[in-house]
């Protein structure tokens, strides 16, 4: 393949990168001096907590799907890493894998609800999100607390040299994310699903197993996101995770992944996760409220999904 | 084939024993509470409960218009929200005042709707991507109306629309007009159309049935049925909020789940939806009074839900294995 084609197959996902760097320059321009260490900085934690999560909506999403449970198994995670640990560093090396799993077993809830009871994902999802919501504050009574151990703490705001840590470890999780989803027979089997159940299922494909199993990734990943993010914050709240039922969707569909299944990049979504931070950038550096960015976050999915459509229309 | 038309109760309990469920539910929920805390039997609780579930009523019935094209309506939450703030920061305390806004949230809702139905139609983008993007925006919109709860409600708007003759309250009243006026449009053109866009859209399309002006009009009447809602809502709460609607998204669906409308769309009706709608209005007293702590109670509805979807699911079935046998 020329590098002419190339760029041809690729246009969308370089156009998400080339959307993104504009907003960057947008905002050093507006606010002369933003763009220092510490600012870039931030913005790349804020985009390793949203790109976690967009890997698992992108999973969810790949095989036609959609998981709205993000915001509370993130919450969830992020709370039952605070009481597992107690704040003791030592405690981490089992209460991750127990949180991990607990993320999986949500993931699995929701996987079977879709794939085997055939149940309509945005509604199995959205049920389950207030399910998990009831969990957490019946179960506490109200008022969860608790705070992470300091090295979750210092790992997740930390830095190696210029570089957040967050941002490196997100880069790991996205090599081997990458190489499941774009690489491995596995990843083949969810685009074949989101494409056509009745082909897949010629194929020899356990569909709803592999329906199910993106369901859990989905789940593993939101728990891996509230673990970091429980290190991030200096006091757990309940209702942190909501921002990223909206932005996960948002990121997957701006980076060119088709809402009904079947095709897009992992690099895109990671091009998509920029162009989201970036743009919240540009509000808050403008002084725009809340109000306003939500109805510019609302016109963006909206285009971007708009967009998707008319691409697929044309192929 | 069915022959005889002598009415045998065993094999319409056998044919129907899942529509039967949110009736069934609703009297034996009725009962319990009865029986766990005997004030809740008295006019009073009855028409408070009415006025409580009166914009979930509201919102569930457009909701349903909506789910029977086979659709979703994610957006009825930022109309609330929005039609909430409006008419709760906005109105004067005289009549031409209340009415004006009222006509402006109503329009508003109505707007919201029918470009949600223009735009799935002209698009084919999924329902609820296109609502979902819409309500985010409404939500903004709302913020920008009012940026925390409050306002100030008039005091005549507040007992006009919470006013009782003699025991019963007017939310009770427009629930039986409401009713009326569904069973007179259900055998409407329109409503016609809208049970057959959502059976099927092809065989709908071929009979001469305009796909896009059944659904403007479903997403339409939604949209100003949330606004309704909304508006309700500031007298009921005699306040408004730029963010309680969020809470009407996922349950106004489940109302009319609950209330036997299948997703798929196509079959169930707003009769089974205002049951579905007191059930779940009722089910966080019932808690209470089960000395259970209010803080499971999304839990219950979230559940509710989902069983509510599978039995649907499982019903469907049924009757496809019962077409295919005779």
């Amino acid at each position: 393949m020329n590098a002419r084609a190339m760029f041809k197959k690729n246009f969308s996902v370089i156009m998400t990168f080339l959307i993104a760097i504009a907003l960057f320059a947008v905002i050093s321009v507006m606010r002369p001096g933003y763009a220092n260490v510490n600012n870039i900085r931030v913005l790349c934690i804020t985009a390793s907590f949203l790109g976690l999560t967009a890997m698992g909506q992108m999973a969810a999403i790949l095989t036609g799907g959609m998981d709205l449970s993000i915001p509370w198994m993130f919450t969830i995670a992020a709370f039952l890493t605070a009481s597992l640990t107690k704040g003791e560093d030592g405690r981490l090396f089992y209460a991750i894998p127990v949180v991990l799993l607990v993320g999986v077993l949500m993931g699995a809830f929701n996987g079977f609800g879709i794939a085997y009871v055939g149940i309509a994902p945005v509604i199995m999802t959205m049920a389950s999100n207030i399910i998990f919501q009831g969990l957490l504050v019946g179960l506490t009574g109200g008022t969860p607390g608790g705070t992470a151990p300091k090295a979750l703490k210092s790992f997740a705001n930390g830095s190696v040299g210029p570089v957040s840590a967050a941002l490196i470890f997100w880069i790991i999780v996205s090599a081997v994310f990458y190489i499941l989803i774009a690489r491995s027979p596995y990843g083949r089997k969810l685009y074949a699903i989101g494409n056509s159940d009745t082909v897949a299922i010629f194929s020899g494909i356990n569909v709803k197993l592999t329906r199910a199993s993106a369901y859990m990734i989905c789940g593993f990943f939101a728990a891996l996101a509230g673990i970091l993010y429980s290190g991030r914050v200096s006091q757990l709240y309940l209702g942190m995770g909501d921002p990223y039922q909206m932005d996960s969707v948002s990121a997957v569909a701006i980076g060119g992944v088709s809402l009904l299944g079947g095709s897009g990049s992992y690099i895109g979504v990671i091009g998509g996760v920029f162009v989201l931070v970036m743009l919240n950038g540009v509000l808050t550096a403008l002084g725009f409220e809340q109000s306003v960015q939500k109805i510019v976050f609302g016109v963006v999915l909206f285009l971007a999904v708009l967009l998707s459509s008319r691409r697929q229309k044309s192929r | 084939m069915k022959t005889g038309k002598r009415f045998n109760l065993k094999d319409f309990l056998k044919e129907n024993w899942i529509a039967l469920i949110p009736y069934v539910m609703f009297v034996i929920m009725f009962a319990v509470m009865g029986v766990l805390n005997s004030s809740t039997l008295t006019l009073r609780y009855i028409a408070n409960k009415m006025d409580a579930a009166f914009s979930l009523i509201l919102c569930a019935a457009g909701q349903t218009l909506v789910l029977l094209t086979g659709g979703f309506d994610l957006s009825v939450g930022g109309v609330i929200c929005m039609t909430n703030s409006l008419s709760a920061s906005r109105m004067q305390d005289n009549l031409g005042s209340m009415l004006l806004w009222a006509l402006i949230c109503l329009m508003i809702g109505l707007g919201i709707g029918i470009f949600n139905g223009y735009v799935i139609e002209k698009t084919k983008l999924q329902p609820f991507i296109v609502t979902l993007a819409v309500q985010y925006i409404c939500y903004g919109a709302a913020l920008l109306i009012l940026k925390v709860d409050g306002g100030l409600v008039p005091a005549s708007y507040i007992s006009g629309l919470l006013h009782r003759f003699g025991p019963i309250p007017l939310s009770m009243i427009l629930t039986v007009v409401l009713i009326l006026a569904w069973l007179f449009f259900k055998n409407t053109k329109p409503g016609f159309s809208i049970y057959a866009v959502g059976s099927n859209e092809n065989a709908a399309r071929l009979n001469g049935i305009s796909i896009l002006r059944t659904k403007m009009l479903a997403y339409g009447l939604s949209g100003a049925f949330a606004a309704l809602a909304g508006l309700f809502r500031t007298a009921q709460v005699a306040s408004g909020s730029p963010t309680a609607g969020a809470d009407f998204v996922m349950i106004s669906i489940s109302s009319a789940v609950i209330g036997g409308t299948a997703l798929t769309g196509g079959s169930g009706g707003m009769i089974g939806t205002v049951v579905g709608a007191l059930v779940l209005r009722t089910i966080s007293d019932l808690l209470v009074f089960m000395k259970v702590s209010s803080y499971w109670s999304s839990l219950v509805q979230g559940v509710l839900l989902i069983l509510a979807v599978a039995a649907s699911a499982y019903g469907s079935m049924l009757k496809r294995r019962g077409g295919a046998a005779s």
